[in-house]
Formats: C-alpha cells, structure tokens, sequence
C-alpha cells in the first residue's frame, strides 16, 4: 500500500482534476508562514472531494491503504501553519470545493454551511436574501470560512467573536465513514439542529475542534441580527506599565455588557507593525525597543496602549454606555478616540491586519497565544515574560489582546524573514523558549500551529494527552485523520 | 393570491449569488473584488491594476504565493481562471482614487 495507490483509487472517487501529486501542483500546499521547514509539514498529495459520498469514500479508501488524511476547509489558517500539516506524509484533504450554503433561517437567525464557504459568500448570501444579519469574521475573513476558524476555535470582534461557542450542531464523518450529526442532529427529521446545541446526553461537539476525531462536513452557526445603532472608539493609554490598570478598567465592563464585543487591546509596536515599515524606525541590532514605537504611536496620538472597542443596541443603550466608557477610561487615566473605525467590529469584511507583512517584509508569521486571565498580576507578568524572551532573541514583542470577560487571548504576531535563515532559526528558538516559559509561569494556549502542537499538548499535561490518545483510538484506530494535531498521535 | 406571494417569497429567497469557488467564479472582476482587491489597492498591498503586469508571472505568483501573500489553490480558482484574471489585471484600468472610508 502507498501513497501512489491511494491517489489512483481516489482519483475514480472525485475526478483526476481533483488529485494533486506533482511537485509543482502540491507546492502551494506546502507554503508555510511558521519558523519551521516546509518539508517537516509538506503534503504528499491533495485531493478535494465536493460531497459528503466522496469524503466518506475517500477515508474508506485511507483506511485501506493506510493514507493519513489532513482535512482542511479554506486552507488558509495564517501564521498557525497554513494548510500544511503536522507531520509529514500525508494527504491534504482539501474541502474548500464542498461550498454550500445550505440553509439561513432569519427567524432563528442560524446558517448552516459546508468546509468550503467563505465569509464572503456567506455575508454575499446572506445580503441576496435581504437579510440583516451579521456574521463575526476572524482577522482573515473573506478568505477563510467559518467552518475552519470554529473547528480552531478562532476569534473575531463583535459579539459573537468566540465563534465555536456560536456554532450550533456538526455533521461529522468518522475514520470508517459513520456519518453522526451532533446534538439536536440525531432526531430524525429534525427541526431544532441549528437552535439548540446541546441534545440530549454527552455533548460531543468539542471533541471534534483543534482535534483529529472526524472530519467535520456541515457546521451550523449562529448568526448576530443587526443592531439597530453602534459605536466604535479606541481608549488610548500613555505609558506601558498602564496594563494592570486598564485590565481593572476593561474587566467589569465585559462583565456587565457594557462593552459587548471582543475588543481588542493592541502595544504600540502592534500599531507601529500594522501601519509602518520597521526600518523607517529604527535600524538598531535587536528587538525594537518600546521606547521607539511608543514615541511613533504618541505621533499619531496614540499611546503604549489601545483598545478598540464597540458598543451595539438601542440608541439610547448606545448612548448611556458611551458616556459609562468614557467615565471609566478617563477615571484610569485614559483618553477615548471617538469614532475610530475597525470595519470588522461592524460587521465588515477586512484584511487590514495583515498590513503586518509590511513590518518587515518576508513572509513569516507565528502567532504565539497564551490565554491571559484578566487580573492585573496575569497582565503584567505575561508581558514581562514574553518580552524578557523575545528580546534575548532579538524578536519584536507586540501583541493584539482580545479580552473577554475572565480572560484575554494575547496573541503575539511574530513577523520575519522567512527567507533569512538566521532569522527564522531565532524565531523558532524563541517560540520554543515562550511556549515552556509560559508553562511554567502557570500559563496554557488557546491555539498553536504546526511545529509546536506536541511541545503545547505537553504543557496542557499527560493525562489529557492520554485521554486525548484513547480518544483517538477508539474512534480512528487506524490513525488515518490528521495525525498529530494537536499533539494527538495514536 | 397567497400562491403568487409564496412564488415571490421563494424567487426572493432564490436570489442568485455566484458560488465562489473553481469553476463558479463569474468572471475576473467577480475573483478580483471578492478576493484580490481586500489587500492590493487597499492599503494592505501594491496596487496591481494600471501596471499592464505581465500575466503569467501573477498568475505564478497568485497560485504559489509571495513575502506577505498567500498561496491560491485550484480548488478555489482553476488554471483557466486564473490566466483570465491575470490577463484581466494586465488590462484593467488605473483604478480612480478609492473613496474614503465611511466612519
């Protein structure tokens, strides 16, 4: 059994212009932005079914010829590994072909959608239909789908930005092609799947996000019914050592609603990242120093700190939580921009955050994600630790935090050279060196890419990854889906 | 009377939006504004219209990718698309200057 039998075979299951196996075909599959090497993570085949039946026969036919299987949807999945996977060996499967908008119920205000949808042609669909729904977009969105980034457990900005706690039911193909429709999915001619997402006995939906149980085929989502007003600011806070501060300040108005969305909490070098070329500012050796972007945001009237943020309701809601805002930000020392405008807190597409390319140039990216509980001391160390590592390696410190309630999600963007390979071999030493720092601070991950998925599992302890293991082969014994996500290997 | 309401609400609820995937896309400028035009010529990356580039090599580059640029894959956009948008970007028009951002 090889590789090239199982591409024979699938190529009678969804079409020889549906089979990737030449070098020049499979090397956009290989394109990686992590500081790993391509070849640790390269595809050796691609094959894109377009329905249910063919992903059914294709992992019969993996189980046959012992194939693994790396499902993606979109395939996008920037600076967390691309569409690559995590170990190599294995075949792509590319679902980005199954694109069907199934069903948009404006009354409940769900969808239900395949791998292969876009944000943009849910939004474009959903607008067809003349309905005023909104979607929440991770940064990426109208490239990538919501399929996808829920299975990873992405975020967005509004709202609903925890996008898998807002999907609603899963249709799932296990490794010997049973096909389970989760929660309210089961009942037969069932009329609550996208309404309800728990059905009845173990809810099994978390299982199948960032894990390699089943390939996810339909996803029910979610969808946020446009508000009848909103407003977008940015608080801006002067100094860095501000941090501990503005958690005590943001905190209890997520709590209490006041602030709705995830909004996002961005470093001076973040803004400086996303809105100029890093050798216009500084052409010393080593990590930028803060002091200098600090000085660049203050040129735009900014500051160390700033937070995006939008409030959504009534009027009159809209009206009486800015002035609570405004309050609060100035009571801690604060400024508030009116009306700053980030279109995807609103419901608009957008791919300006990858303006961070332009920070260095190269194609490099790493997103390094610690979850940060939202007290002050939690604030302050994690900046202090990632920054304190990434200076030893003369790496960027910046970071975008989303802030929930109890937590943040302080995601770093790591930019580089992925050309240089000095560059790139301090890159990856330093993510190594953050990720058991960070460990041993008392500090777990909200996500990781290739490369580092066995390095966090160990982090997160042995006994999840043993369960995690028997998991695994009870549902895929033979190891076929996506081997080594997260760190889960039979 | 109920029945030619129901026609309607269902041709309302038909209302055609292109699938945008390999072999569904409508035409470059569909491709273009769906895709391309979210970085080039929105302040993320280069603008590429007015430049009369050569074809093949954004094609080469679309499909492979490029420092800061994803890969686009033939599941998304089929070869034959992909040398009709190329072409379609050699060609199309220095665009007017885009208009501010409504805030």
């Amino acid at each position: 059994m090889t590789i090239a039998s199982f591409l024979a075979a699938a190529r009678a299951v969804v079409g020889k212009d549906h089979v990737i196996e030449s070098p020049d075909g499979l090397a956009p599959f290989a394109r990686i932005m992590m500081p790993v090497p391509e070849a640790e993570h390269a595809p050796v085949g691609v094959v894109s079914p377009q329905s249910l039946a063919e992903v059914r026969a294709l992992l019969r036919l993996a189980g046959e010829h012992k194939t693994p299987l790396w499902p993606t949807s979109t395939g996008k999945n920037f600076g967390y590994g691309t569409s690559t996977a995590a170990t190599p060996g294995q075949v792509t499967l590319d679902l980005r072909r199954m694109n069907r908008v199934i069903d948009i119920d404006p009354v409940l205000c769900t969808a239900l959608v395949e791998p292969g949808v876009t944000y943009k042609l849910l939004q474009d669909t959903i607008r067809a239909q003349g309905h005023k729904l909104w979607i929440d977009f991770p940064a990426p969105g109208p490239l990538v789908g919501p399929v996808g980034n829920s299975l990873e457990r992405g975020n967005g900005t509004t709202p609903y930005g925890d996008h898998f706690a807002n999907t609603c039911g899963f249709e799932v193909v296990l490794a010997d092609g049973t096909v389970l429709r989760t929660g309210m999915g089961g009942v037969a001619n069932t009329k609550s799947w996208q309404a309800f997402r728990y059905g009845y006995g173990p809810w099994l939906d978390g299982i199948f996000t960032q894990s390699n149980f089943g390939v996810v085929t339909k996803m029910g989502l979610w969808l946020m019914p446009a508000p009848p007003a909103w407003r977008s600011g940015m608080a801006v806070w002067d100094k860095f050592e501000d941090i501990g501060r503005i958690v005590d300040t943001l905190r209890p108005l997520r709590f209490d609603g006041t602030i709705g969305n995830c909004g996002t909490l961005l470093d001076s070098t973040l803004f400086a990242a996303s809105t100029a070329k890093r050798a216009d500012l500084y052409s010393g050796k080593g990590a930028i120093p803060p002091s200098v972007t600090l000085e660049y945001a203050r040129s735009k009237g900014l500051g160390a700190w700033q937070y995006a943020f939008s409030v959504y309701g009534r009027p009159d809601r809209v009206a009486s939580d800015w002035k609570v805002i405004e309050t609060a930000v100035a009571a801690s020392g604060g400024k508030l921009v009116p009306d700053a405008y980030d279109p995807m807190q609103v419901g608009e597409l957008s791919l300006q955050t990858f303006s961070i390319f332009n920070w260095t140039g190269g194609h490099g990216l790493a997103w390094f994600s610690p979850v940060m509980p939202l007290r002050p001391t939690d604030a302050i160390r994690q900046v202090e630790l990632a920054r304190g590592v990434m200076d030893k390696h003369g790496v960027d410190f910046m970071t975008g935090m989303t802030l929930n309630g109890r937590e943040g999600l302080n995601v770093m963007p790591m930019v580089f050279d992925r050309g240089d390979p000095d560059s790139t071999a301090r890159h990856r030493a330093c993510f190594e060196e953050l990720i058991q720092a960070f460990g041993e601070a008392g500090y777990g991950f909200y996500r990781t890419g290739v490369g580092f998925m066995d390095q966090v599992a160990r982090v997160h302890g042995e006994t999840q990854m043993d369960v995690n293991r028997r998991l695994k082969r009870a549902l895929d014994p033979h190891g076929i889906i996506a081997p080594g996500k997260s760190g889960i290997h039979l | 009377m109920r029945r030619a309401l129901l026609t309607l609400g269902a041709l309302l609820a038909a209302a055609p939006v292109t699938a945008q995937s390999a072999g569904q896309w409508q035409g470059p400028e569909q491709i273009w504004n769906a895709t391309c035009g979210y970085c080039h010529g929105a302040g993320v990356a280069p603008e590429l219209r007015g430049r009369k580039l050569d074809p093949q090599a954004s094609a080469f580059i679309a499909r492979n990718g490029a420092p800061g640029m994803p890969a686009f894959k033939p599941s998304e956009i089929n070869d034959a698309e992909l040398d009709q948008l190329a072409r379609w970007i050699a060609l199309a028009p220095i665009p007017a200057k885009a208009p501010q951002p409504v805030r």
